[in-house]
């Protein structure tokens, strides 16, 4: 198998030049988990909204459940509903696409067609959504637009969690499966989701997330609903007192989706 | 195709062993895969396709007349300011170029550098969380630290170091950029780290044995193997910032607008055909963009199998 690499192989970095990669590296992370710490921090401050972290308080943890403050629960349970049938959705085409993807000659058009969603600004897919839909077509907007925007920003994380274990599926094994005399529905179930499972598992675990926490593609083709990420975008633009409700409800979110991708990654990583 | 699975697949590839067979899966999955592809191509690139041909029509509310005119594109070039288009493209080369320049040897360094272990596994790790976090919940919290009544100008008028609170600090092109920078370092580091990494270690070696200064084998040899990697990584990077509205929503607070606004500024104002020019001119530039990402690849004569990558 293949030595252990050595760990400067190239010579490129000398210590210094190492020294120079890391600050940098240091320096954009920093910026961009500042934030993300500062709110965990803020939300157990008393004036969230200035900035200062004391003196600390539970007061808007324990306001999120009572009375008036807890208007968020309705958005959350959408967003779950709308995150789980996402998530089924893009892990069952990401499987049925990309368990034969590796078998065809020309997939690479294939894979750009698939995967060049993933960079269109998420504004762009929502309105073209809304215009083409509502439009021209003119259904109505609601649950199902935004289940498709969601699924269009999921597919493709889906796809390549799932490429990352089909392109080593060895097909030989489903070969010997059928010589034994096992029908298509055995192979699949007994050969196939065994090992293409982590894949599948983490392409679930990811589809969910990115369907809970999206927020551009939505805002143009929610129709009625009201999705999580859309109740704390339109309550932190507004000026009121609910806005440092946000950071604890936020915190919440962020501390669980870490703990969701962590697992996901986790389960990815020991495929390999 | 019925015969070839009529004889014994196992046999035939032992019989030639070294030659890896293409088996021909039974039709139902092929036909789940062209369905899906149709579907995906009907119900989500032509409705995104379909804004260059609204941009061109005339509305009347949402329902469109079938009317050719360029109406749009004046609409956005002339009443809708030129301003945040220009800006906006601005600040995405700005912080685009700031990307590579932090990412590169950052992520060189990641994936030549470090030994595999804990820290290159935790370091990874923290480059995939964000994609996968609310990115208005982490970009709301700047206010209250960049604001004129907030943390930083607390802490620089309390210490004196200067007289009044710095106001140039939130609601400026400064926070945008401070905003974008963070958000978007994980879409340049982890192509160009995934391109590094599938660079054969021998070939590093072979250019230091014959001579070569770190420099030259990093211009000679590494530089032209992450190529892919790093094109990748500008695309990743440069087309999403392009139509961010959180940012410029949230920290430019309506005094520096960018074109995301510009959408919701035209919706508002119930001229759709004009947002999807506005769109129209997003998907071209990413049409361009990608365009010359191919051709430079292409006299680079490299390309990226990212079949052989997944392998790994």
């Amino acid at each position: 198998m293949r030595r252990r690499p050595r760990h400067d192989p190239a010579g490129i970095f000398t210590g210094p030049t190492a020294a120079i990669a890391v600050i940098l590296g240091a320096v954009a992370l920093v910026l961009l988990y500042a934030p993300i710490a500062g709110l965990a921090v803020l939300s157990f401050s008393a004036r969230p909204l200035t900035g200062i972290p004391w003196p600390l308080t539970l007061d808007w943890y324990t306001d999120l459940f009572t009375g008036e403050d807890a208007r968020w629960i309705g958005p959350l349970v959408t967003s779950i509903g709308i995150g789980l049938l996402v998530s089924f959705l893009a892990t069952a085409a990401a499987l049925a696409i990309g368990r034969v993807m590796p078998l065809i000659r020309r997939r690479g058009g294939l894979l750009v067609a698939y995967l060049s969603v993933l960079v269109l600004p998420g504004i762009l897919v929502g309105i073209a959504v809304l215009f083409f839909y509502r439009g021209l077509l003119d259904f109505r907007t609601g649950f199902w637009s935004v289940v498709l925007v969601h699924f269009v920003w999921a597919l493709p994380f889906a796809l390549l969690c799932i490429l990352i274990v089909t392109v080593r599926f060895d097909h030989r094994l489903l070969e010997a499966a059928t010589d034994l005399g096992a029908n298509k529905i055995r192979q699949f179930i007994d050969i196939e989701l065994p090992l293409l499972n982590p894949g599948i598992t983490a392409s679930a675990f990811f589809s969910f997330l990115l369907s809970f926490n999206e927020l551009p593609r939505t805002l143009y083709t929610r129709g009625g609903i009201t999705t999580l990420p859309y109740y704390i975008w339109t309550a932190s633009a507004s000026h009121s007192s609910a806005v440092s409700l946000i950071y604890a409800l936020s915190a919440i979110i962020m501390v669980a989706s870490f703990v969701i991708v962590l697992i996901a990654t986790r389960v990815l990583m020991r495929s390999r | 195709m019925a015969s070839t699975s009529l004889d014994s697949p196992a046999a035939a590839a032992a019989a030639r062993p070294g030659v890896r067979r293409r088996p021909l899966r039974p039709s139902v999955d092929r036909a789940a895969l062209v369905v899906l592809t149709a579907l995906w191509a009907i119900g989500v690139l032509l409705p995104i396709l379909s804004l260059v041909v609204i941009s061109v029509l005339q509305g009347r509310g949402l329902s469109f007349l079938w009317t050719v005119s360029l109406q749009p594109y004046a609409d956005i070039l002339v009443s809708y300011r030129i301003e945040p288009v220009l800006r906006t493209l601005r600040i995405v080369v700005v912080i685009t170029a700031l990307e590579f320049v932090l990412g590169f040897p950052f992520a060189l360094w990641l994936a030549k550098g470090l030994r595999e272990g804990w820290t290159k596994s935790i370091l990874i790790v923290l480059l995939i969380v964000p994609f996968f976090l609310s990115p208005a919940a982490r970009t709301i919290v700047w206010r209250p630290i960049l604001g004129r009544e907030g943390l930083v100008n607390i802490l620089l008028t309390s210490t004196n170091l200067t007289a009044e609170p710095l106001d140039w600090l939130l609601f400026t092109e400064f926070a945008i950029h401070l905003g974008l920078i963070g958000p978007y370092f994980p879409s340049m580091v982890l192509p160009i780290f995934i391109s590094v990494s599938l660079i054969d270690d021998e070939l590093i070696k072979a250019s230091r044995d014959l001579g070569a200064t770190p420099m030259q084998t990093l211009r000679t040899v590494v530089l032209p193997l992450a190529m892919p990697g790093i094109a990748a990584g500008v695309v990743f990077t440069a087309v999403p910032m392009l139509g961010d509205n959180i940012a410029s929503t949230l920290l430019g607070g309506g005094q520096v607008s960018m074109i995301a606004e510009g959408f919701d500024d035209l919706i508002r104002a119930m001229n759709y055909p004009a947002a999807a020019a506005l769109g129209t001119t997003l998907l071209v530039a990413f049409a361009f963009l990608a365009l010359c990402i191919r051709f430079v690849l292409k006299r680079l004569g490299t390309g990226f199998d990212i079949f052989e990558g997944m392998k790994g």
